[in-house]
């Protein structure tokens, strides 16, 4: 059997009542992989969101992802969240706070990017008979051309709301638009509201809207070997 | 351990960082132009991630993945024609990391300086 360590699912900010107190461990139930307790390791200001877990290669199955997807969503109920990469696991405590303390100073920078916002994602996705002949679909237009303005229409328009946007990649040609945005928590009624707009007026694309997720766009955080990182695995 | 933060704005850096060796065509000119400047195990190691690349690209096959997903989201595909491709395309990726994993390149890396290796070695 692989030995225990520590899964990381997310770094919240920790809140002490005075200066230079340890906070007390808060624990979130036995939510975590296997059944397992979810509780925190406090480190200088933060807490990192782990379970007792093997240390082993995490599959990315639908059912391991959505787990480290879920607790990430259970403790942002109540507290700004730091999304971690699936998969990270460290040996002790001792492995963790020292590699946090490493990290502080970029890990407060990346807390106060996400604080009080959340990730929302869009997608717009052409009905299948699109791509049998696109250019009678898009009245003239080449998918090309389609892309560019759905896209420049939709950064914009979203973008003025979000307090940053991200283009990501269209995975398929399925795709018109893919981005994520990271929305104020106060304004997110305001960005679905304008979102419903433009789903109206590109009625003829399907659209996706996802979250609010933990800011996993906009603030990547990966623990690796040295080795690791120098071949970029 | 390193621990890897990137916030957003950083995808420039990003960028420059994921560029780096050089490719095939220069590594075979200077092999045939000026032989030696290049070690053997390094020029078999750069046409086997040629050839591999051109038979797996995990990237392709998890926008496989994706996309699958969100037909079945969409309602498009049914659920057990979702599990069954989703299956199929995880098995895929498995053999691709699988090999990766047992960290080839650097098994050949080593045995051109007459070390002895193990493989599955890799720190983590």
């Amino acid at each position: 059997m692989a030995k225990l360590g520590l899964y990381v699912y997310c770094i919240t900010p920790a809140e002490t009542k005075t200066l230079g107190e340890t906070p007390e461990r808060k624990s979130y139930g036995n939510i975590g992989f296997d059944g397992n307790e979810v509780y925190t390791v406090y480190c200088r200001g933060m807490n990192a969101v782990v379970s007792d877990s093997p240390i082993k290669e995490y599959e990315m199955t639908d059912e391991n992802t959505e787990k480290h997807r879920d607790v990430a969503l259970e403790v942002m109920k109540t507290k700004t969240v730091l999304p971690v990469a699936f998969g990270m696991v460290f040996e002790s405590e001792k492995t963790l706070r020292t590699v946090m303390n490493g990290a502080r100073k970029a890990l407060q920078a990346a807390l106060q990017t996400v604080q009080d916002k959340v990730e929302l994602g869009v997608k717009l996705v052409f009905p299948l008979e699109a791509l049998q002949s696109f250019k009678d679909w898009g009245g003239g237009k080449s998918r090309e051309e389609y892309v560019k303005e759905v896209e420049s229409d939709m950064m914009e328009t979203l973008g003025k709301i979000a307090a940053e946007k991200k283009k990501l990649r269209l995975f398929s040609e399925r795709l018109a638009f893919n981005a994520a945005f990271l929305v104020e928590k106060s304004r997110v009624d305001e960005f679905s509201e304008v979102l419903g707009k433009l789903d109206d007026k590109y009625e003829s694309l399907k659209t996706q809207y996802s979250g609010p997720w933990p800011a996993y766009n906009f603030v990547d955080i990966k623990i690796m070997s040295k080795e690791k990182r120098r071949r970029g695995i | 351990m390193v621990l890897e933060v990137k916030v957003a704005g950083d995808e420039k850096r990003v960028e420059e960082e994921e560029e780096e060796g050089a490719d095939l065509l220069t590594i075979l000119f200077f092999t045939v132009v000026t032989p030696g400047i290049y070690p053997l195990a390094f020029i078999v190691k750069q046409i086997r991630d040629y050839a591999e690349s051109l038979m797996y690209d995990p990237e392709k096959i998890s926008d496989q993945i994706k996309m699958n997903r969100m037909m079945y989201e969409f309602g498009e595909i049914s659920k057990e024609e979702y599990e069954r491709t989703r299956d199929d395309l995880m098995h895929k990726l498995r053999i691709v990391q699988r090999g990766r994993a047992m960290g080839i390149d650097q098994k050949m890396d080593r045995l051109a300086f007459g070390e002895t290796v193990e493989l599955g070695t890799e720190e983590s």
